[in-house]
């Protein structure tokens, strides 16, 4: 029973409808347009990928920019507070006014009130 | 005149994987080639297994999908027609799994023990293997169908369907028992 079974099995054929090879090119050409669709989103999640690296990359350069000046504007400040200090210029002027005692001179009396 | 039908099978074999290489670029007269070519053999192999023609026609279409849209997986070791009914053969078991038509219960009780020997011939013709097969339970014709037809091995039969071996083995010998019995009321009926 088995081979007889097995013999005219394999000699089956059944007609299919005209409409099945349209069914199926139509599935086809479906999954070819899912597969286009689906390489946009790729190229779109690379592009923006893209994007943040670049803003993060401006980004920091700025911030780098940002320290070097305020680092800077730290240092000019300080040399800046240097001059300020007074002690310096009141030595000079002290200095000066012993220069003008020896030579039997007056300051100039804009020095004097300072 | 060998020579001659040598010659004719080799062109055969290179029509083929001519065919195969249209088709894997996705050439649709290829496509539609290869579907012509064997349509007819695959719906009639989706027919053994479901009872519906329209539903076994919706399997063969999903398993040409997959065909077109696998074909840079097989290997050209094997045959291409066997690729495709193995293809086809899952497809009809899937489609069985999702409507939970797989579902076998077993009371052990009427579990048979041995088969009996039986080499009656019945002089079955190609018209009579998928009427018969319709009068059987879906667990029953698809082991029958696994085994008898396409040689599986009951390891590989427990596998596809998610049974144990013995289950397949007893699916077996109850399927060929009924099919004696459809088979005996035929021959009566004649």
């Amino acid at each position: 029973m088995e081979q007889e079974f097995r013999d005219q099995s394999k000699s089956i054929r059944l007609t299919p409808s005209p409409s099945s090879w349209e069914t199926i090119r139509r599935r086809l050409d479906e999954k070819n347009q899912i597969k286009k669709i689906k390489l946009n989103p790729i190229l779109a999640i690379a592009a923006s990928l893209t994007g943040i690296l670049l803003l993060a990359s401006l980004l920091f350069m700025n911030n780098n920019r940002e320290a070097t000046w305020s680092n800077t504007s730290m240092t000019n400040t300080t040399e800046f507070e240097d001059h300020t200090d007074h002690t310096d210029i009141y030595w000079q002027i002290s200095q000066l006014n012993q220069a003008y005692t020896r030579l039997d001179m007056n300051l100039p009396s804009n020095m004097k009130n300072l | 005149m060998h020579l001659k039908y040598k010659s004719i099978i080799g062109s055969l074999v290179l029509n083929t994987e001519q065919l195969l290489e249209n088709c894997l670029a996705g050439d649709r007269k290829a496509q539609q080639t290869l579907y012509e070519q064997y349509a007819s053999v695959m719906l009639g192999i989706c027919r053994r297994y479901i009872s519906q023609l329209q539903d076994a026609e919706d399997v063969m279409m999903e398993g040409f999908l997959k065909i077109f849209l696998n074909l840079n997986q097989f290997d050209h070791r094997g045959s291409f027609e066997g690729w495709m009914k193995r293809i086809m053969i899952n497809e009809a078991l899937m489609w069985l799994r999702k409507r939970k038509l797989l579902l076998i219960e077993l009371d052990e009780k009427i579990l048979p023990l041995e088969e009996t020997q039986d080499n009656r011939h019945w002089e079955l013709t190609e018209s009579d293997i998928i009427p018969i097969l319709d009068q059987l339970p879906e667990g029953y014709r698809t082991v029958f169908n696994l085994y008898v037809i396409e040689e599986y091995k009951h390891r590989e039969i427990a596998e596809l369907m998610g049974i144990s071996i013995n289950t397949s083995k007893s699916q077996l010998i109850l399927a060929k028992k009924r099919m004696k019995h459809l088979l005996e009321q035929k021959k009566q009926s004649h």
